[in-house]
């Protein structure tokens, strides 16, 4: 059943190929930042810490190269900058499942608050891998390329969150296979 | 809920997360005084290997031309040795060469390697020139061997001010010069 949902994730339609990414327009510095900053939220959960990540991402990009040539690029920066300083013990630790939301500090507009509760429930591997694949429309082969993890696990992360949400939003998680 | 409900909901999720543009605004400035101030630094290692590869060319210039010209001065003196016989002078020690050379304008008499030239005997001396340059041409023997040989006095002034021979034996086709230098002069030995 599960491998059934995996595979189904690889093929959903929504979901454009690297190639497609580099085809479509350019996008803005502002369009970059803000990806960037919904990236690294996707991996931390703490909107300061996101904004850090992106700052941070963002200079060392302009200092290197003189500019941010894609979401790629800007996404591996922010995942290397968040597990070097994982590793230094410098950023918080991922938080537990039963971890409340920054109330209050979200920028966000018209977000549902049981969205947000929703997704702290997801470890952020599987938040990374579900926003990588339904927002950006990464393949789970591009996201395995992009960090680093097997095809397999990346499946298995995508359909583990997907299941959760559909699940705590009160439905059946339905395959459309 | 189906999947593509699904989708959507987590699409509107992520995507109404956003920086305040005033946030944006500053990481974007700050971003553009990074690239401003580090444009430099992509050309750091082009320049430094620049100036590597400069500096070696020079220096392989300098001691080419640096040997060359020992090699040429070497050769003038030999020649000198080797076809001037005449003497203006006959003299046993150094002070009489100086008193027979009355015209030279700076001393014959060694400061440095006493010990070597201990082991010659000093004969004679005659006026000559290098390079345009006053210079003293003193005929010596080996006290032991008897071999005649030629102790070369040049002052490093005007056209030689600019030679500045190391302390080094060149051997030549026929004879074997060995150069110094001592107190603003240059000492040749030739055998």
């Amino acid at each position: 059943m599960e491998a059934v949902a995996i595979s189904m994730v690889e093929d959903l339609p929504r979901s454009k190929t690297m190639s497609d990414q580099t085809q479509k327009p350019q996008l803005s510095d502002t369009e970059l930042v803000q990806a960037g900053y919904r990236y690294a939220l996707s991996i931390v959960r703490h909107h300061q810490d996101a904004e850090d990540l992106v700052q941070q991402a963002w200079m060392k990009l302009q200092r290197a190269y003189g500019g941010v040539d894609g979401t790629p690029v800007l996404f591996r920066t922010i995942r290397n900058l968040f597990y070097d300083q994982k590793r230094r013990s410098k950023i918080v630790q991922f938080e537990p499942l039963d971890s409340t939301p920054e109330r209050g500090k979200s920028e966000a507009t018209g977000v549902s608050m049981d969205m947000e509760l929703l997704m702290e429930k997801l470890r952020p591997e599987e938040r990374e891998a579900l926003y990588l694949n339904v927002v950006e429309g990464y393949t789970a082969s591009e996201i395995a390329n992009q960090t680093g993890s097997p095809r397999g696990t990346i499946l298995s992360h995508i359909h583990r969150a997907r299941q959760k949400l559909a699940k705590a939003l009160g439905s059946e998680f339905r395959d459309t296979n | 809920m189906n999947d593509q409900e699904l989708d959507q909901k987590i699409k509107e999720h992520f995507l109404s997360q956003r920086l305040a543009d005033e946030k944006v605004r500053r990481i974007l400035e700050q971003g553009q005084i990074q690239k401003t101030r580090s444009w430099w630094k992509h050309w750091v290692p082009v320049a430094a290997a620049a100036a590597i590869v400069m500096a070696l060319s020079f220096q392989l210039t300098r001691t080419y031309e640096t040997d060359e010209l020992n090699l040429e001065v070497a050769g003038k003196i030999a020649l000198r040795h080797n076809t001037y016989t005449n003497l203006d002078v006959e003299a046993a020690d150094y002070s009489s060469v100086q008193d027979g050379l009355k015209d030279l304008a700076f001393s014959v008499t060694p400061l440095v390697k006493n010990q070597l030239l201990s082991a010659y005997q000093v004969i004679g001396a005659r006026y000559c020139q290098l390079e345009g340059q006053q210079a003293a041409h003193m005929q010596v023997r080996h006290r032991k061997t008897g071999t005649l040989c030629t102790l070369y006095v040049a002052s490093l002034k005007g056209p030689l001010s600019s030679f500045d021979p190391v302390d080094e034996e060149i051997r030549l086709e026929a004879n074997n010069v060995q150069m110094w230098q001592d107190t603003g002069r240059l000492f040749a030995l030739v055998n």
